[in-house]
């Protein structure tokens, strides 16, 4: 008997080891999808056994795109995408009922060697990843390398950069990504898709070349109508992708039929079959209609979209965009049971799990444990401003709990008319310990969508997260089509380089601007400017290269299929690139919370209370205050973050002003400002061997703070009303793009009605706090630590890292630690 | 001083397109206290901190033979699998890696 089969539901929910519960309470047919799939998200930051890297897309890819070689660019990219479509081995998994996978077997992850030569090179130098037999995989990948690393997207960019900011930016020292736009974060626009089909929106892109040519052919054009003849070019390519997406779809649909019609006995699985041929052979060429077909149409959208280029985040609305769907086919015309809904969810979520690509080393160390930062949006409201919760939401709450996947994740769109069932849905995925939903604060984000970047209500109300924390509207002049990640600074070198005048004590060289000799400094005045000084240097920086990675990516490796499923870029004849829509950049601040806690700690211990000198608190720092022990302590204890403490807390409020004031300094190509985003991901851990020691008392080597705006581990000391309060200073409309906040809660404490009720509470008092985000971690540290003595019998605990939920196995343990290391929070205290 | 930083960038990229699946040399780069990864690859470039050539860092590699190399300081590493990051020096702390 099984460890699972021994245990009854109550004494696997008093456990709290919700993972057995799960086996137990998943369909079969869950459980044999659950788990048969391939981890793809990096263990640590190597890929875990036996996957192996995917040839046949790099090499159909190039031998078209080489054949195409006299077709204007876009089209060679539109051609070597058709091929690929056309020939990539494809399977039907036993079981399965959603077809499209990324790879020509299921434990494939993809290789796009076109985006960066780094990439490749990685790849050819990785040990694990490389397919037998593996001399003559490397043969190929040695080929395709040599051909494609002089005219990938990064050396095209790199060329064209001033070569300091590139050897500056290659370091890492500094911002996190590259400015290639191949690797992006691409929000949908289904509205689009769902109304035409791939079929209509051909129709209308026909309308346009027909139009295109009325004016370039059959008269003499007038002197702006030229451009048309680029614009053709964007067409026809956008054709050609849209043509081969609806014949792979069909390929499916004709493996399907083929065994179902010669090798499926079980007379059950024939008819799903044949099912699902009917379904592969209508989306996305037809608008959906029935749930199976929305769930369908839009996984094959979103592998159609990665076969082209790398999508680091995978924005989606899916009760939003599916709930008509659930609502007819389960509540009117009874077509589906609640159970085979909830199958189709549960698979839909597992669909999106198994999907992976190679990936450079700094992506899987940041990103440890998943693929992407794909948090899917759910609740929120409508339109017209009405709560938009719907049976769908509930059903992919539940099918959550069942299949326990790190990847996709969710965050919840609160607002003061949800409706309790669907809250209650939410809590309990959270109580159950999966870390998510992460919490969203819905009117705030919605006036901040409309703050920084002019969104008017009715679309602001549709935002989507662009990445982990970004609010989009999924709208025609609302989404953006890719928002490259290299945008993101590591803040807490800008308070290195005020007190170093600019020199980088961890890479040995001369970074930022020089702002003086901090050892000199006679005011909290003077340290404070030449920080303010560092920042905005490193804003500009990033904003620079990524402004002109998104104006010249067009240019550089176009994206046609991309293109081709936006409205705007249909209408306008423009690739994906072509900055016109609205606008939703940011400057995502990694390690951020540092800054305010050193300038406190040197405020008082050396302008105010004069205890230390800046030249002793130099010295300290240089030598990584080894041998200042003391000294250390003293600045550890100073007044910190999230203790409701207004010395400290002010201090921090004035910095998110001045960059924020300064965010408006810098336009993108759309003609936005530049929000700072203050988070995280996994990059707490693995910045903290790039940011040399601070005045907060941390090391070099120390794990820097885990949040956007959380407090530093174990320096919340007033319990969680004090955090609040201190997270609610910051104006969370004005001053950041948005903010992430970890909490840990007790998993006893919130236990039954009771503990819903301590929740709700709680989650009222921080909406009125008018704070953007909150995510909770609900294991206690004996599991924890268990799970790390024995990882092989807690193969699905989930906890939340900073924007994204990883297995915790799959973390190393440095990152492990730093979990246990959080507060759990007593609430009511 | 733009003329230094754009043979440091050429340097690296002719480097980084350059390199393959080579050996690790006995005395490496990779292995020394001194060279720092440039962790937007893991294809092993790198700089090193105590050598300069005209002004600024000597770019180096992981694998850059470091056999002639006097400065050449061996750190201490773990043996590890391929999760674990275990070149760069920077990275020992959060591989629970002890310093000297
Ligand atoms: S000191 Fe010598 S061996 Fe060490 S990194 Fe520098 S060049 Fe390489």
């Amino acid at each position: 008997m099984s460890a699972v089969e021994m245990k009854s539901i109550e004494e696997i929910e008093k456990s709290g080891q919700w993972w057995w519960w799960a086996e137990k309470k998943r369909s079969p047919r869950l459980d044999y999808l659950r788990k048969a799939v391939w981890k793809k998200g990096a263990k640590g930051s190597g890929y875990h056994p036996g996957v192996k890297v995917d040839l046949e897309r790099p090499l159909l890819y190039t031998q078209a795109f080489k054949e195409a070689e006299h077709d204007p660019l876009i089209i060679r990219h539109a051609k070597a995408l058709a091929h690929v479509w056309d020939n990539i081995t494809i399977f039907i998994q036993d079981h399965a009922q959603i077809m499209g996978y990324l790879g020509s077997r299921p434990h494939t992850i993809l290789w796009h060697p076109e985006i960066l030569f780094l990439l490749n090179e990685d790849l050819y130098n990785d040990r694990t990843v490389i397919p037998e037999p593996e001399e003559e995989s490397l043969k190929i990948i040695r080929e395709l390398c040599d051909y494609w690393n002089p005219q990938t997207a990064g050396a095209k960019m790199f060329a064209l950069m001033p070569p300091e900011e590139m050897v500056k930016l290659i370091t890492g020292a500094i911002g996190w990504g590259l400015p290639i736009h191949r690797i992006g974060y691409c929000t949908k626009q289904w509205d689009y898709m769902f109304r035409l089909g791939f079929e209509g929106i051909i129709a209308e892109i026909d309308a346009k070349i027909a139009d295109a040519e009325e004016r370039l052919y059959k008269r003499v054009p007038e002197p702006e109508e030229y451009v048309y003849y680029d614009k053709l070019d964007i067409w026809k390519a956008m054709k050609i992708t849209l043509e081969a997406a609806i014949r792979w779809a069909r390929r499916y649909s004709r493996l399907a039929k083929i065994i179902a019609e010669n090798f499926e006995t079980d007379p059950q699985r024939k008819k799903e079959l044949e099912r699902i041929a009917e379904t592969c052979w209508k989306v996305p060429a037809q608008p959906p209609e029935h749930l199976w077909e929305s769930l369908q149409f839009d996984h094959f959208v979103q592998i159609l979209t990665r076969y082209e280029a790398c999508d680091g985040a995978w924005p989606a609305r899916p009760d939003y965009w599916h709930g008509p769907f659930y609502d007819k086919d389960v509540n009117q015309e009874k077509n589906l049971t609640h159970e085979e809904a909830l199958d189709l969810t549960g698979e839909f979520l597992i669909r999106c799990y198994e999907v992976g690509w190679f990936w450079l080393m700094l992506a899987r160390d940041t990103l440890q444990g998943i693929t992407g930062t794909w948090v899917w949006t759910l609740g929120g409201v409508n339109e017209d401003g009405t709560d938009a919760c719907n049976d769908m939401t509930d059903c992919l709450l539940e099918a959550a709990r069942l299949v326990r996947v790190a990847n996709p994740t969710f965050a919840f769109r609160y607002h003061p008319q949800v409706r309790m069932k669907t809250l209650r849905n939410v809590f309990e995925c959270i109580r159950q310990g999966l870390g998510y939903p992460s919490m969203r604060n819905d009117p705030i984000l919605i006036a901040n969508a409309m703050h920084w970047h002019r969104h008017p209500l009715k679309e602001a109300r549709r935002w989507v997260h662009q990445a982990c924390m970004s609010p989009c509207p999924d709208t025609k002049w609302g989404a953006q089509p890719f928002r490259m990640a290299n945008a993101t600074i590591i803040a807490a070198k800008a308070m290195e380089y005020a007190l170093f005048d600019g020199f980088d004590q961890v890479l040995q060289m001369q970074f930022g601007p020089h702002t003086g000799d901090a050892s000199q400094f006679q005011t909290f005045e003077e340290l404070y400017q030449a920080w303010y000084t560092q920042i905005r240097w490193l804003m500009d920086l990033l904003a620079r290269s990524t402004g002109a990675g998104r104006y010249l990516a067009g240019k550089f490796q176009p994206r046609p299929f991309l293109s081709a499923i936006y409205e705007r870029c249909v209408d306008l004849g423009v690739d994906s690139a072509h900055p016109s829509e609205r606008g939703n950049s940011w400057i995502t601040f990694f390690a951020w919370m540092e800054t305010g806690d050193s300038l406190a700690a040197v405020k008082k211990l050396v302008f105010d209370e004069k205890k230390y000198t800046m030249a002793q608190l130099i010295e300290a720092l240089k030598a990584n205050w080894e041998g200042y022990e003391e000294m250390r302590m003293d600045f550890v204890r100073a007044p910190k973050w999230g203790n409701d403490d207004d010395y400290v807390d002010q201090i921090h409020v004035r910095c998110h002003n001045d960059v924020a004031a300064h965010s408006w300094e810098i336009k993108d190509p759309t003609g936005n400002p530049w929000p700072p985003l203050p988070e995280n991901i996994a990059a707490y851990v693995t910045n903290a061997t790039k940011v040399w020691a601070l005045p907060n008392g941390r090391r070099l080597g120390d794990t820097l703070y885990d949040g956007g705006c959380s407090p530093g581990a174990g320096m919340d000391k007033k319990g969680p009303t004090a955090v609040l309060r201190s997270v609610s200073k910051i104006d969370h409309v004005g001053a950041v793009r948005a903010t992430l906040l970890n909490q840990r809660l007790s998993p006893t404490q919130l236990a039954g009605e009771k503990g819903f009720q301590i929740w709700h509470s709680y989650i009222k008092a921080w909406a009125e706090l008018g704070i953007d985000h909150v995510q909770f971690n609900m294991v206690d540290n004996d599991t924890l630590i268990a799970a790390q003595k024995e990882p092989e019998k807690y193969p699905e605990l989930i906890v939340r890292i900073a924007g994204y939920s990883a297995h915790f196995i799959d973390l190393n343990k440095k990152t492990q630690d730093t979990i246990i290391a959080r507060n759990i929070q007593e609430l009511g205290s | 001083m733009s003329e230094d930083w754009a043979k440091m960038r050429d340097q690296w990229l002719k480097g980084s397109i350059d390199k393959g699946h080579r050996e690790m040399p006995e005395k490496a780069c990779g292995k020394c206290e001194n060279f720092r990864q440039h962790s937007a690859s893991a294809a092993g470039d790198g700089h090193c901190t105590v050598i300069f050539e005209a002004g600024v860092n000597k770019v180096v590699f992981d694998n850059t033979d470091a056999a002639s190399c006097d400065k050449y300081k061996e750190i201490d590493r773990i043996r590890t699998d391929t999760s674990e990051f275990m070149w760069d020096p920077t990275f020992r702390p959060q591989r629970q890696i002890g310093e000297k």
